[in-house]
């Protein structure tokens, strides 16, 4: 008897490439955990609205949305314990942390003001990774859930987001400060006057580049940050902390598509080299086409019966037939060659629907996969 | 007269294949007689592995009879480019080794996305005996939501960065983009949902905020319709056969899939329709150099029928 994946666990992590039908999986296995008892949370950075179109919802912001009971009621699901659905908002995660931290509201002015600040968080590489850690401490924190399911944003690795708190912090730290107005940092005051950025030689040569006036607003921007890094540094010890507790399960998500599933088994490696271990992989989207639907025998019934028809029609429905069948048999060599690949993990596969999955009515399908627990 | 553009950009949701389409225009223009430059973005090497080539890396390499290949990265990119503006190797290292001002460059918004684009605009610029290197560049671009990024990159430099070469430079790379008998982008989708929606979130990012030109918009796996007769045929031999009701129910299930597919496919915008090509699906246990040839058969036949708007 194979227990639930998320047994014995508060939070579990969703990883995966683009393009996998992660934020439907997570979804589904909110759904199953809320089904099963388990104060459910799923929490989605998803620039795509996916998870609110999925759960049939308007989008919703910063804060926890409730799936109603009635709204999954038609598709013979029983939630046993209420299912919130969160999408945190990159920017404004990032505007709530300053505010948090920043020593005054002048710093605070000064850093929301601030041109570059405005686009640090929607164009810096890790802003999203980051977003989705603060919030899922914060979450985690509040004691509300029993179960926190977070998908992580489509990465090209598993490590992207447990990196993100140390990368941001790094280049916020104060020697970069140094560095780039050194003779004016020691005085220690945040006054743009003070701030002449053409005196070194690293600061020129940078300033070549990208301009002086760059380089100015930036070295504003980064002084605003001066006061904060305790504030920002010890949450990020603490999401680290959590991550790496028996309290995290990760998962592995993917296609059937053998292209993703290098990107799987480096996911795995990249986890275990930070000392985590992969709980389940979830295969999404798999082919199945009954073992009887193709043999030579059916086939030759098939054209039998589509002997009446037009010239043609019976070798199309055989040729149809056929590619299904390939189809199937390759998704089933891809699974287990996955799974050979990765140490046989605990594996759960999701059929393919006959539509995409984006509403209340497919989740519902899918979610009883999860009910069974992984094999 | 044949649409003979400078740079093809093409993308699409994660997954859908932009890689292929990518590899299949690289060798559609190289069959009529055009030089290529395949330029992927973080590839991963993928377009060699297609190709059947040796892996090139971030290193620009002639790889078949008229296709250039490269796989660019930021960091390789940038050093590129700060040696071409300080022409010091010892300049760069001690300059942009340097951890806090590696730190510095990645806060600077979108500069990654800049350099990349800056090496596409390059070579686009680049001459070889008198005439250009490149013929055309097909720029394997990231995903969706990255690729907009990246094309936005020149605006948001040039709204963020004050006056200075890296301002001017952004200036250039956005004229080359906009100029709509230059450059070109290609969408590709599957039938499914969400990259018809990111083929719509694409077409209106690129049209409508960016002014640059949408071209061929590329289908693929499309699956071919069955005519409507079978299932209820076989379900009516099912009565006596009981091997024929899985058929049936698989002939049934594959034509609901293709029919949502259909209408997923409605949801693009008309152009983008109205200048479509199918790509059918390839089903097999291998997908080989054989099977891109035989997509570039498809796309060669689509760049023939392709005029200037």
């Amino acid at each position: 008897m194979s227990r639930p994946i998320w047994e014995g666990r508060k939070v579990v992590v969703n990883v995966g490439t683009g393009g996998v039908g992660k934020t439907t999986v997570s979804a589904a296995m909110a759904v199953a955990a809320a089904a099963s008892g388990r104060r459910t949370l799923v929490m989605t950075i998803d620039p795509a609205r996916r998870l609110a179109n999925a759960l049939g919802l308007p989008s919703f912001g910063n804060v926890e949305h409730e799936i109603e009971q009635e709204q999954l009621a038609p598709y013979g699901v029983q939630l046993k314990a209420p299912l919130w659905a969160m999408m945190p908002d990159v920017k404004r995660t990032f505007d709530e942390l300053v505010e948090r931290f920043a020593p005054n509201d002048e710093k605070k002015r000064a850093i929301l003001g601030n041109r570059i600040y405005q686009h640090f968080s929607t164009v810096l590489v890790g802003s999203h990774e980051y977003a989705a850690v603060e919030k899922l401490h914060e979450v985690y924190a509040s004691g509300k859930y029993d179960l926190i399911v977070l998908d992580t944003p489509p990465s090209g690795n598993a490590v992207d987001f447990l990196e993100a708190p140390s990368r941001i912090i790094d280049f916020l730290e104060q020697d970069t400060v140094q560095w780039l107005v050194k003779p004016y940092a020691a005085a220690g005051r945040f006054s743009l006057k003070l701030l002449d950025v053409g005196s070194s030689f690293i600061s020129k040569s940078v300033g070549k580049l990208a301009g002086a006036e760059t380089l100015r607003e930036l070295a504003e921007f980064v002084l605003g940050f001066q006061g904060m890094y305790e504030g920002f540094r010890e949450r990020s010890r603490r999401v680290r902390e959590l991550l790496a507790s028996d309290e995290v399960a990760f998962n592995l998500v993917s296609s059937t598509q053998r292209a993703q599933h290098d990107a799987m088994f480096r996911f795995k490696e990249e986890l275990a080299t930070e000392g985590l271990k992969v709980r389940a992989l979830v295969v999404n989207r798999v082919r199945n086409v009954p073992p009887g639907a193709a043999t030579p025998k059916t086939l030759e019934a098939v054209r039998a019966a589509l002997q009446t028809l037009a010239p043609g029609a019976a070798e199309q429905a055989l040729s149809a037939l056929a590619e299904e069948a390939t189809l199937a048999s390759n998704d089933r060599d891809a699974i287990q060659n996955l799974s050979e690949r990765l140490g046989h993990v605990s594996t759960i596969l999701l059929p393919e629907l006959a539509s995409d999955v984006h509403d209340l009515a497919s989740l519902s399908a899918l979610h009883s996969y999860f009910l069974q627990g992984a094999t | 007269m044949a649409f003979l553009p400078r740079l093809r950009v093409v993308t699409g949701k994660g997954g859908v294949g932009k890689t292929t389409v990518a590899a299949a225009l690289a060798l559609a223009e190289a069959r009529r007689g055009r030089r290529v430059l395949l330029a992927e973005v973080n590839g991963r090497d993928r377009a060699s592995l297609l190709l059947g080539v040796e892996p090139t890396g971030s290193k620009l390499t002639s790889v078949l009879p008229n296709i250039a290949l490269v796989d660019m990265n930021p960091r390789d990119t940038l050093r590129e480019y700060v040696l071409l503006t300080f022409k010091f190797e010892t300049v760069y290292k001690a300059v942009f080794e340097n951890r806090v001002v590696k730190n510095f460059l990645r806060l600077t918004p979108s500069l990654g996305e800049l350099m990349m684009l800056g090496k596409v605009w390059y070579h686009e610029r680049e001459r070889e005996d008198d005439r250009p290197r490149f013929d055309v560049i097909v720029l394997d671009a990231p995903a969706t939501g990255h690729a907009i990024a990246m094309l936005r990159a020149p605006g948001v430099v040039q709204a963020t960065v004050p006056a200075g070469p890296l301002r001017e430079n952004a200036r250039l790379i956005d004229q080359l983009l906009r100029d709509t008998k230059r450059s070109t982008v290609h969408v590709v989708t599957t039938p499914e949902e969400m990259p018809v929606n990111e083929a719509v979130e694409i077409e209106r990012a690129v049209c409508d905020e960016l002014g640059m030109r949408i071209g061929i918009t590329f289908l693929n796996q499309r699956v071919t319709a069955l005519p409507p007769e079978i299932v209820p045929t076989l379900n009516v031999s099912a009565k006596e056969d009981k091997r024929l009701t899985d058929a049936a129910h698989v002939l049934h299930a594959r034509e609901v899939r293709r029919l949502a597919g259909e209408e997923n496919l409605q949801r693009l915008p008309h152009k983008m329709l109205r200048d479509s090509v199918s790509i059918p699906r390839i089903v097999g246990a291998d997908f080989g150099l054989q099977s891109l040839e035989a997509i570039a058969d498809v796309v060669a036949k689509a760049l023939a029928r392709e005029v200037e708007q």
